[in-house]
């Protein structure tokens, strides 16, 4: 049989961001396939060098809109920790409930997307009506419903009164109730499974060599989860599971997702009932001393890294970030073998692409 | 979380001194649970064979080029319960350092990236080719202090 | 015998068009194209589609493919590589097309604008006919420019 070379992207359906891949097919068969990426690139590293530290907060919350508040928040904690001061506790609590409510809502998208992409309108609209609601908390917390402007550096610029703090409460509530329904029916739903399993294999070994992180990686075995590893405050005071499955197919991978969602709910309780009173940001100095940071953090994607050197002056003098998408798609060509045409589709979802992530 | 003195940075430069015995590597700690020792160009892949073989340490987070004090300077950042980074400076005008990939086949996109950035070579490296830029991309790498000073701001 | 002809040609013609507005206002079918955006915009845009929003009441159906659609919607500065690209997806599309520029990224490249390869607005590229303004856009926004779009039809 011939070999035909099939385009996706960077203008697709499948896709919501501009990628291109080149899939060889013999017949229904996949046998190769080749990536370009590139096409979101905005060159923000070096634009962030010619920017003040205060305008990059704006700059890097806008490398990705899904996960933009942990992206602002782990450059902030990087620049604070160059400056030496301490964020006090109650911006602490409410800068990791913003990033929970972030993980929600991306994980909701992600299985909108998912579903979608394999025909299953259906959740994907039962999804993202269910998304709205946690989109309404975010707005009514700071303003925005995707990008939040949260993030001062030496801590938070938004607040919770009592009377909203019990209000949430109960939304989280029937949250709660809603994403548990919605997951009884990803779970109980025969072709769902049937479409995702045993696609898009890796194996533990491979995720330890291609230094996967994230659900991809949990969903292969590898335990990882920086929040808890890492003993990052507040997360070393809450009480929380990390999902893990081994199976290592985008169906163990909606399984990760899905568990993480109700894992972040409890957070986002437990977060909004030990909340500690206080102020939520400190006073910092007006200059960053010289030195260079490393901060990490949990995206809802795996790890995310900034690196940040000062050298006294106004605009930061290099940041470097490196996105947990890039991770995943490394491994894209060892996904994509020895699958069906009509795989592709479910592969290319279960990684949960964030392109302007990888392509910053 | 470990103190200062038990920073698993000091223990990799204690083994650095024995696979390295013509190199005395500096330990620098950085905020929040960091550290980089520093590695000359040739004991790179010595480096990592202690930190793969005697630590069991897997984990490459990022490769970042930076440009210190005029100095072209590649860290490596690995994570196993705390950051430890292997801080090379490189040699100018060559700007090569051997590949990482055939032993962390995870080094790559991040090789390519600093390839294409910084211009930098990696020996060894099997599809050494641009990730980001466009194939019709003009002028040289652009992260480069020297690029961004004659081309002025964002060199477009 | 040929003038008769014509003048009842351009008479069906003068009756039908009304029709055929109607028929464009109450169904303008869009692509979206994400030229290097963030994704902030794009959520946004795949909000409308949902229940809480719900554009398909206005007729709005989101297509697959270039030449099926009237309507293009347009996130992010233009980079480099998507370029070349949105000017082929423009060209593709079928007459009557329209173009709108959703969020500040694609009104002027945003606070990207001056990135080494950013090229700027959709407006350096394309004849944009609504600019939509926003951080990102909120889909009550997106619903009111495309509602004044139809207006124009």
């Amino acid at each position: 049989m011939s070999k035909t070379i099939v385009p996706i992207g960077p203008q697709h359906p499948l896709l919501k961001e501009p990628v291109a891949f080149q899939i060889t097919v013999e017949g229904e068969q996949v046998i190769d396939s080749a990536m370009r990426m590139g096409y979101v690139h905005r060159g923000i590293e070096r634009l962030c060098e010619e920017r003040t530290y205060v305008q990059d907060i704006h700059l890097l919350e806008r490398v990705c809109g899904i996960c933009s508040h942990v992206h602002a928040t782990t450059y902030c904690r990087a620049v604070e920790a160059l400056i030496g001061v301490e964020v006090p506790l109650r911006g602490v609590y409410l800068r990791a409930l913003l990033c929970e409510l972030e993980r929600i809502h991306s994980h909701l998208l992600w299985l909108g997307v998912l579903a979608r992409n394999i025909g299953f309108d259906t959740i994907f609209m039962y999804a993202w009506r269910d998304r709205e609601i946690v989109l309404d908390i975010m707005e009514d917390l700071s303003g925005g419903r995707v990008s939040h402007a949260a993030n001062v550096i030496g801590g938070v610029r938004v607040d919770l009164t009592e009377a909203r703090r019990e209000e949430i409460l109960g939304e989280l509530t029937f949250l709660d109730g809603q994403v548990a329904r919605l997951l009884n029916v990803v779970e109980q739903e025969q072709s769902l499974r049937a479409r995702t399993r045993d696609i898009g294999l890796l194996t533990l070994e491979q995720v330890r060599q291609y230094c996967v992180v994230g659900p991809v990686a949990r969903a292969s075995g590898l335990d990882v989860d920086f929040r808890r590893d890492s003993l990052q405050v507040p997360y070393d005071r809450l009480t929380f599971e990390v999902p893990v499955h081994d199976a290592g197919d985008v169906w163990a991978r909606t399984l990760v997702r899905s568990q993480e969602t109700v894992e972040s709910l409890r957070l986002c309780r437990q977060i909004l009932e030990d909340l500690p009173e206080g102020p939520t940001s400190a006073r910092v100095p007006r200059r960053v001393k010289a030195g260079q940071a490393i901060a990490r953090a949990e995206a809802p994607r795996g790890e995310v890294f900034y690196y940040v050197r000062s050298d006294g002056s106004d605009s930061p003098a290099r940041v470097k970030v490196r996105t947990p998408t890039l991770t995943s798609l490394i491994t894209l060509p060892v996904q994509l073998q020895e699958i069906t045409m009509a795989d592709v589709s479910v592969v290319l979802s279960g990684v949960d692409l964030c392109i302007a992530c990888a392509d910053r | 979380m470990t103190t200062n003195d038990e920073r698993i940075a000091e223990s990799v430069a204690v083994a650095l001194r024995e696979v390295l015995p013509d190199w005395e590597p500096t330990v620098s700690t950085m905020p929040m649970d960091d550290a980089w020792v520093s590695v000359p160009v040739d004991g790179l892949i010595p480096a990592l064979e202690v930190l793969l073989g005697r630590f069991d340490i897997r984990h490459l987070s990022a490769i970042t080029a930076d440009e210190i004090d005029g100095v072209l300077v590649l860290l490596y950042h690995f994570w196993e319960g705390e950051g430890i980074t292997l801080r090379v400076d490189l040699q100018e005008p060559e700007r090569r350092i051997p590949t990482l990939v055939s032993f962390l086949p995870g080094a790559d996109f991040y090789e390519r990236e600093v390839f294409e950035m910084y211009g930098v070579t990696f020996d060894g490296h099997p599809d050494l080719r641009p990730l980001l830029l466009p194939d019709d991309w003009e002028g040289g790498p652009p992260m480069r202090r020297s690029a961004i000073e004659e081309t002025g701001e964002s060199g477009r | 015998m040929v003038q008769v002809l014509e003048s009842l040609e351009s008479r069906l013609r003068n009756w039908t068009q009304p029709v055929v507005r109607w028929a464009r206002r109450k169904s303008p079918w869009i692509l979206h194209f994400n030229s290097g955006g963030c994704n902030g915009c794009d959520i946004e845009i795949l909000d409308t589609l949902t229940p809480r929003y719900d554009v398909e009441r206005l007729g709005i159906l989101k297509e697959a493919c270039p030449r099926h659609a009237d309507v293009l919607v347009v996130t992010g500065p233009v980079t480099r590589q998507t370029r070349d690209r949105l000017r082929r997806i423009y060209e593709q599309m079928a007459e009557p097309k329209w173009v709108v520029a959703v969020g500040s990224c694609s009104c002027s490249g945003g606070i990207f604008a001056g990135g080494h390869n950013v090229v700027g607005g959709v407006g350096e590229v394309l004849p944009v006919d609504l600019y939509i303004p926003g951080c990102p856009c909120r889909p009550e926004a997106i619903i009111d420019g495309i509602a004044k779009l139809l207006g124009k039809i």
